[in-house]
């Protein structure tokens, strides 16, 4: 098996020097193979970066680890021995823990309860649990890790990054020899990043090994002694993060030189087309007011939590507000609920696409095609020939990769899911398209595609506004910035004033200037 | 402004008990009725002519408060707890079950509260008192006749259809019916529980007229069942089977005169009725009373009209008016 | 069975997982039927089969309402009540109207029916209102209305048997040609209504996004609460209808009967795929699902088996369907 730069893959060393070593692996699903004779192996006390595009099997592969799956071909070998693994418990028994993307949390839970799911301790009496000896370690140990919870919260209301915190700490009171991550940053914040890599430095040191899933390049080098690089199913290299570099891997993922990250934006940006005009929502949003010209992209910049979501959402009229009003083309447009905004010429793809965008045990069909019955088609019948058609168009123009437009979307990757949500919407042709954390959880390769879309929308006379929270990605993709902070306006970058520090400035609540 | 609002509120209520029972005190004797199941037609009867009777002989000896078992023993037990704890003087109940409602009655005869059991009886070594028929005699009725007519002799093809298994009425009439066709060399070709429901026994018996078209007599355990019995030999065309069952319900005595149904049994209703509210008047005055087996009778095209005069309220019109649908 | 794999040419290793996900639940009605046909000689005769249908009639035409309240994510457990109730009121109706005003049957029977379909709509409409607007969960609010259902049937008749109805029985025991049962027309009718509802109209599309996913099918402009309302008017149709079919099929109107009807329907709904979870289900599987459960029975009381056998083996099929069900859909958890 040849890596991509025409040199033969390097032998693997002796399973000795291996705390895992993969022989031969291959993964068949019907109708898929999700991995195809991988060979490398991970030492031990490392943290062991896999990078690929989504399909390229690195979930796939964190599940046979975790023995969630079994692999169809070849063998695992944990500390030099054959792993057969009955199931995820046996692999907890093992040593080898996870932090899963899609956190696995019941809501109703304290974080007590969650902390020791699975694991309780018993007191002098079974089957009841001694509740105050399981506090007391809790408590200690939390301090000890530089958490602050109260144990009786419960888990939902938590934010998603002190989820992810209970659950890498849960993985640590199970004395784990081996923690996988799958992409555990994708909802945290800049500080709660970093105090994640604090603690994977502090496994490290322990002699932890850490194996990491990441579409960021820049974490990816922060974080990673090795770094493996999958694509399609197959292993392509594994290297020393220090003899590698972002492109490097860049490259390897893709199977081709990326020149650019950002593609270029050849359209010209005309009149104001659409104005927002002093929306307010007590509590949330204060006097939102800001213009959108045709074909452009305006980025809309801010700390998490400043209510940007939220401020779309009321224009879709899909949240309340108390005041404001929305023109097109110098109009005022009377927006009473989600179908106004749609048939005028509105849409919105959500931030949380499983949970607003997608419906998942239905299939790419049926979703893309939901809003063209009454917006496109305009009648009670469906029209089934067409509504075919225009799946097919839109599958093609975004290069969905399903095996049918019948398959059921939870069954594609993340990529494939923005791109179907991005089919409903493009479908009905909207002249205003707002995008809430367009690339969230997508590869390099489909955000190339997603960013080359959104140009060609603009093309189209189209106007954008690019909700994100990836400052790179905002400041490469925008034409101007608007920031809010703290659910107010607080200013309005003209591209030549855009720059990282003057962003953040006006995010924390700093003056413009 | 709370605390002043909880002290009306328990001054209220602490009044209103008082009143209650010194109300209470001066009040008749309560008694109360529980029908075994509103949506029995038979026991629902009973509560009728026993609560047309009471009006009649005893509304100035005690007042009667009536509740629905609703088929259910469980429920049935709650109710005698509810009632003993509220003191009423005398519970009549219908029985659902021989064995169930022990411990309760116990406990409420314990407390001073009289128990009348009607249309049945329980095992609980004569702490209440019964007005009851023998179910098996209901049974054997039918086959006695049956075999007198000589419409069931050796190797008559018949079929059974029982009530809810393991209640006392159902388990009770299906052993006349099996004794005795068994005894006669009958050939009981199927025997199934349509729960004495119409609308349960009408497939059963559409599917019998399939698999066992030699069926020449059906024995139901009650008037229900048997109606749907008929309805399905109607949609089937098959005018000939004898149909036999128990109860001599409104619907039952119409399809009996239309000579649809062969014969019917008729419990003691009034017996059952008037029997029930004359104990609770004599326990309630200090006698005693002697629990009573009532019999049951064969109700045949003769006898018929008369039940329909004194059971179900039919004028001699309305009698007539029958036939001729 | 075979034969498939064969006939496409040896590409591939014949797969269960394709078969069944294509023929579906016909595969265990197929062999059902041959089953019981080797159980009983008279099985495949045309009066058994004619009564299986017109026995499965009623469960049949409220499980197609329930297939839609079940792909929502809702339920109904008061079907049998309310077909109680509507049915005596339909009976009672026509025979006020017969024998008062002395209308011709035709008119009369249309009229009593229309009463029938108005009052469940009615009912219907509180219950879908309150789920919708308050949220409250679809279980307990029409438990409450099977529960007071129940009672208005009793206080309606009396409790008390409606009798001597007169023509509307025609309605449950009349044959279309003289040939088919008019139960099985009304089945068939039904049937085929709620199917191009489910698969040819805008609302069933949106009927399987809500239940999907309620939240994405509001941010596409769904309006959830009127569509949930639409299903249980509809529901409300079959549940009437099927009332009346019911009570005119036993010849009189009694307000003690149809108890437990709902959970057959929901069953036959299960069986033939539904998922209660929501966003699943198809008409077409409701059907066989409920032909399935009156096999069972009818094949059980021309064998001469005790009932209670039967609830035993209706609980094994159900979990064998649904079991195949998840297996062959590869590992869905939706339940």
């Amino acid at each position: 098996m040849e890596a991509y730069n025409g040199q033969a893959a390097p032998p693997y060393a002796p399973a000795s020097d291996y705390i895992l070593a993969f022989q031969h692996i291959s993964k068949d699903f019907p109708g898929v193979h999700a991995l195809s004779d991988v060979n490398f192996g991970i030492r031990p006390g490392c943290v062991h970066v896999l990078a690929g595009e989504n399909g390229a099997g690195k979930s796939t592969l964190l599940k046979v680890i975790n023995g969630l799956y079994k692999p169809t071909e070849g063998q695992v070998l944990y500390a030099g021995q054959p792993l057969h693994l009955s199931g995820t418990a046996d692999a907890l028994r093992h040593g080898i823990s996870m932090i899963y993307q899609e956190l696995n949390i019941i809501p109703e839970m304290t974080v007590l309860e969650n902390l020791y799911l699975g694991h309780e301790t018993p007191s002098k009496v079974p089957p009841f649990l001694s509740r105050k000896s399981m506090a007391r370690t809790a408590r200690a140990f939390l301090a000890q890790q530089g958490l602050d919870f109260d144990l009786n919260r419960k888990m939902k209301d938590l934010s998603i990054a002190q989820a992810q915190m209970l659950e890498i700490v849960k993985a640590i009171t199970v004395n784990a020899r081996i923690i996988l991550m799958d992409e555990p940053t994708s909802s945290l914040t800049e500080a709660e990043v970093d105090f994640l890599f604090k603690k994977i430095f502090e496994l490290r040191a322990s002699g932890i090994t850490v194996i990491y899933i990441s579409h960021k390049m820049d974490e990816i080098f922060t974080v990673a002694d090795y770094i493996t690089v999958l694509r399609d199913g197959q292993h392509i290299n594994t290297l020393p993060a220090k003899d590698t570099s972002i492109p490097h891997v860049i490259e390897m993922m893709v199977g081709r030189k990326m020149t650019e990250v950002y593609p270029p934006k050849q359209c010209e940006v005309g009149d104001v087309v659409f104005k927002v005009d002093n929306f307010s929502r007590r509590g949330v949003f204060h006097d939102i007011s800001f213009e959108l010209h045709k074909g452009e992209v305006l980025g809309v910049s801010g700390l998490i939590g400043a209510g940007r979501s939220e401020i779309a959402r009321a224009i879709m009229a899909m949240d309340p507000k108390d005041c404001g009003d929305v023109y097109l083309d110098g109009k005022k447009l009377r927006i009473r609920d989600v179908n106004d905004a749609i048939s005028q010429g509105i849409a919105l793809i959500p931030e949380d696409r499983r949970r607003q965008g997608l419906t998942l045990i239905l299939s790419v069909s049926q979703n893309i095609g939901l809003v063209s019955y009454k917006h496109i088609f305009h009648s009670k019948w469906i029209k089934h020939k067409e509504v075919k058609r225009l799946v097919e168009r839109m599958c093609r123009s975004l290069s969905i990769k399903a095996p049918s437009a019948d398959t059921r979307v939870e069954k594609l990757s993340g990529g494939n899911q923005q791109k179907t949500v991005l089919g409903k919407w493009l479908s009905i042709q909207p002249r205003i398209l707002i995008l809430d954390e367009p690339t969230r959880g997508i590869d390099v390769g489909t955000k190339y595609e997603i960013y080359k879309l959104i140009h060609e929308m603009c093309n189209k006379g189209v106007s954008i506004l690019l909700i994100d929270s990836d400052l790179e990605e905002l400041m490469g993709m925008s034409d101007r910035v608007l920031v809010i902070s703290r659910g107010t306006v607080a200013g309005v970058l003209a591209k030549p004033e855009i720059n990282a520090t003057r962003i953040m400035h006006l995010a924390v609540g700093g003056t413009g200037a | 402004m709370k605390k002043v609002l909880a002290l009306v509120l328990v001054t209220m209520l602490a009044f209103s008990m008082i009143s209650v029972s010194a109300v209470a005190e001066t009040a008749l004797p309560r008694v109360a009725f529980i029908c075994k199941g509103y949506s029995d037609t038979y026991c629902y009867l009973v509560m009728q002519i026993f609560l047309d009777y009471y009006e009649k002989t005893y509304k100035d000896v005690y007042t009667v408060d009536t509740f629905d078992g609703e088929f259910d023993s469980d429920k049935i037990n709650t109710l005698i707890e509810t009632c003993t704890a509220d003191k009423y003087d005398a519970i009549i109940m219908q029985q659902n079950d021989p064995d169930t409602p022990v411990p309760y009655v116990k406990a409420a005869v314990a407390a001073g509260t009289q128990v009348i059991i009607t249309v049945g009886s329980i095992n609980d070594d004569g702490e209440s008192f019964y007005l009851d028929a023998d179910p098996v005699q209901q049974g054997a009725l039918l086959v006695e006749y049956a075999i007198q007519q000589g419409l069931v002799k050796t190797g008559t093809k018949c079929v059974v259809l029982r009530g809810l298994d393991g209640t006392f009425h159902s388990e009770g009439r299906t052993e006349g019916f099996v004794t005795l066709l068994t005894e006669v060399g009958a050939d009981i070709v199927a025997n199934q529980t349509a729960e004495w429901s119409t609308s349960k026994a009408m497939p059963i018996v559409e599917s019998w007229l399939i698999s066992n078209p030699e069926i020449e007599c059906i024995f139901a355990c009650n008037d229900d069942m048997a109606l749907g019995a008929l309805q399905a030999m109607q949609l089937a065309g098959r005018n000939d089977i004898k149909v036999f069952s128990v109860d001599a319900n409104e619907l039952g005595c119409i399809a009996l005169k239309n000579g649809q149904l062969t014969a019917t049994v008729a419990q003691d209703t009034f017996g059952y009725a008037n029997g029930a509210a004359d104990f609770a008047a004599a326990l309630i005055k200090g006698e005693t009373v002697e629990s009573k087996r009532l019999d049951s009778k064969l109700i045949l095209l003769d006898q018929v009209d008369d039940v329909m005069r004194t059971v179900h309220g039919y004028t001699d019109e309305e009698i007539a008016k029958v036939v001729e649908q | 069975m075979n034969t498939q794999g064969l006939a496409q040419g040896n590409r591939e290793r014949f797969s269960f997982v394709k078969f069944y996900n294509k023929v579906g639940i016909f595969f265990i009605l197929i062999i059902l039927v041959v089953i019981c046909s080797m159980l009983s000689p008279v099985f495949l005769s045309k009066a058994n089969l004619m009564n299986l249908l017109t026995q499965t009639a009623v469960v049949s035409i409220i499980a197609c309402g329930i297939t839609l309240l079940v792909i929502t994510g809702n339920t109904d457990l008061s079907a049998g009540s309310m077909v109680a109730f509507v049915g005596c009121v339909v009976l009672g109706t026509y025979k006020s109207l017969s024998e008062s005003t002395g209308l011709a049957s035709l008119p009369a029977g249309l009229l009593a029916v229309g009463a029938g379909i108005l009052l469940s709509i009615a009912l219907y409409s509180v219950a879908s209102f309150i789920i919708t607007r308050y949220r409250a969960p679809a279980f307990i609010v029409t438990l409450a209305i099977s529960t007071s259902a129940r009672g208005l049937a009793l206080m309606y008749t009396n409790a008390k048997v409606i009798k001597s109805v007169g023509k509307i029985v025609n309605l449950g025991q009349g044959k279309l040609f003289g040939e088919i049962p008019f139960p099985v027309v009304f089945m068939v009718l039904i049937a085929v209504v709620t199917w191009v509802l489910l698969t040819q109209t805008r609302m069933g599309r949106y009927l399987y996004a809500i239940g999907g996913n309620p939240e994405s099918a509001k941010a596409a402009g769904i309006n959830t609460n009127r569509t949930i309302v639409l299903a249980y008017l509809f529901h409300a149709v079959c549940v009437a209808i099927a009332g009346a079919l019911f009570m005119s099929r036993l010849n009189s109107g009694q307000p003690a009967e149809a108890v437990g009807l709902e959970f057959d329907a929901i069953t036959a709904a299960i069986i033939g795929g539904a998922s209660l979870a929501g966003g699943i289900g198809t008409i077409t599987g409701t059907i066989v699902g409920s032909l399935i459960i009156g096999m069972i029975s009818n094949i059980l009381t021309l064998t001469h088996v005790q009932s209670y056998y039967q609830q035993i083996i209706t609980g094994l099929v159900i979990v064998f369907a649904v079991v195949v069900d998840i297996k062959t859909k590869g590992g869905s958890k939706r339940f």
